[in-house]
């Protein structure tokens, strides 16, 4: 099971004071999670051009706002809710700017042993980005970040059953869609 | 023995997985992150001015960020704090300051509150429009990113917006407020604790590093200009009229350039909701991008209460 966005484990990140140990923090954080964090934000926005500036601007926040965190263990935690957040934002203003542009969502990999697998994950991914935001949001936290419902719920700012809900109602959505077809 | 089917749920983690390995990041992320933290830092502390410390200024940076929702998220930054007044303490521009001084004769009318026009909660511009300054075209931006030694700040939103404040329009004893990181909508706030006005900021995207511009300064209702309109080529003799609400004011009025010379002053009563006119002249006709700039002084004790700055061209 991929841990992608599941962490290291809250020892990974201890208090740093000093500007030059909040920088190391930010590397190690950087080094640990920046990858998983990018491809998380290009699901949630469906722009991974733009999913890469998401991240940095939770980075920037994440260290500007480290001495005012009450458990710099968290940090991980923090920035994926940050990042959550952030796409948020973006696909707020993205969904205002273009209204009514078809805008390319996550580009399909060409590179597929089979063609019929290719369709069905592009209708998946196309399906994906159809459903209501914090559907989506459900979906990717718990089945690529491999989240608990728990820690799904904090990245959300939500319950532990609208997390439970949200998930069902997606998946009832796309399992039509994940028939193995093998 | 034989695998067990997968369940939708993991052929949906399986599917996203493999669509993750898709995505792959930019090596500079690290690099990109650092430059930005760099740019908060020095756009944070800047201020902080061994003159002003000599001369026993107070001089205080604060950063505070409540908690990772976007919104929730709030950065400030303090200006010197002169000892005296604003008006007092203001530094002279590089050219005559407007010929009337701010005499303000009535007190404000209770209840009338500073409405900025635009919302605090803007989002970035992506594409570069018309701005007044460190960048006013697309090629400035050119010329920027060739050689960013002289401006290594214009690449944060918040560093344009301290630099035009204190190197441009030369105001102290305000500060700044920025609701969000990503918003490009920087309030002014005077040492009263009443908004000022609103810095309007534009991002330019078409290279690396990004870089930003102040486009406008609003006020809203409370205070406006209705002619000339913004980014009109002006000549001299051009008609300067608004409105202003709440107080008497006397208004003054300065033209300048994007290099920061005033070029032409004006000033004109106004106040009661009663509309006001001036004209205002000049001789230099060596710009081609300026800003009309106006503001008006708390009659209480002469702190800058209002301004705006307005994006004009040279008329031809």
């Amino acid at each position: 099971v991929s841990t992608a966005l599941a962490g290291t484990g809250d020892d990974a990140v201890t208090r740093a004071t000093s500007a030059d140990q909040v920088d190391d923090q930010l590397t190690e954080l950087y080094t640990a999670h920046y990858r998983s964090l990018v491809r998380l934000a290009a699901f949630l926005t469906g722009d991974r051009d733009n999913a890469e500036e998401v991240v940095q601007d939770a980075y920037v926040k994440v260290h500007g706002s480290w001495r005012g965190l009450r458990d710099p263990a968290k940090a991980e935690a923090y920035l994926r809710t940050t990042v959550v957040n952030l796409s948020r934002s973006r696909l707020r203003r993205r969904q205002v700017a273009a209204k009514h542009r078809a805008e390319p969502l996550l580009d399909v990999a060409s590179a597929e042993s089979s063609a019929m697998r290719t369709v069905q994950r592009e209708a998946v991914l196309h399906a994906l980005q159809q459903l209501p935001q914090r559907q989506r949001e459900a979906v990717v936290l718990r089945y690529y970040g491999d989240l608990s419902e728990a820690q799904t719920a904090a990245a959300m700012g939500c319950s532990a059953g609208a997390v439970k809900s949200h998930t069902s109602r997606a998946m009832t959505s796309l399992r039509p869609l994940l028939e193995d077809r093998s | 023995m034989t695998t067990p089917p997968l369940g939708p749920e993991d052929r949906l983690a399986a599917l996203l997985r493999e669509q993750a390995e898709t995505v792959v990041p930019a090596g500079d992320g690290l690099a990109r992150i650092r430059t930005r933290v760099a740019a908060r830092r020095r756009a944070r502390w800047f201020l902080i001015p061994s003159a002003a410390v000599a001369t026993g200024l107070a001089a205080v940076a604060v950063l505070v960020l409540q908690g990772p929702d976007d919104k929730s998220s709030l950065r400030q930054v303090t200006a010197p704090s002169p000892s005296t007044s604003a008006t007092a303490t203001e530094q002279p521009s590089p050219s005559p300051e407007p010929s009337a001084n701010p005499q303000p004769s009535a007190t404000p009318v209770p209840g009338v509150s500073p409405q900025p026009s635009t919302s605090a909660t803007r989002p970035a511009t992506s594409a570069f429009v018309p701005a007044i300054w460190p960048f006013a075209s697309h090629a400035q931006v050119e010329a920027w990113r060739a050689d960013q030694s002289s401006k290594p700040w214009a690449g944060d939103n918040l560093g344009v917006a301290q630099h035009f404040v204190t190197d441009y329009l030369k105001l102290t004893g305000v500060h700044l407020v920025q609701s969000c990181l990503s918003c490009d909508v920087v309030s002014i706030v005077n040492s009263d604790g009443r908004d000022v006005g609103t810095i309007g900021l534009v991002r330019e995207d078409d290279g690396w590093p990004r870089a930003y511009s102040v486009s406008t300064v609003t006020y809203g209702s409370g205070f406006q200009v209705t002619s000339p309109t913004e980014g009109a080529a002006i000549r001299s003799g051009t008609t300067v009229s608004g409105t202003i609400v709440g107080v008497d004011e006397n208004i003054p009025i300065a033209l300048m350039t994007q290099d920061g010379r005033t070029i032409g002053t004006a000033a004109t009563p106004a106040g009661s909701g009663r509309p006001w006119s001036t004209t205002l002249t000049w001789t230099d006709d060596n710009w081609y991008t300026g800003a009309l700039v106006l503001k008006t002084y708390s009659p209480k004790d002469g702190v800058i209460d209002r301004l705006i700055v307005l994006r004009v061209t040279r008329g031809t």
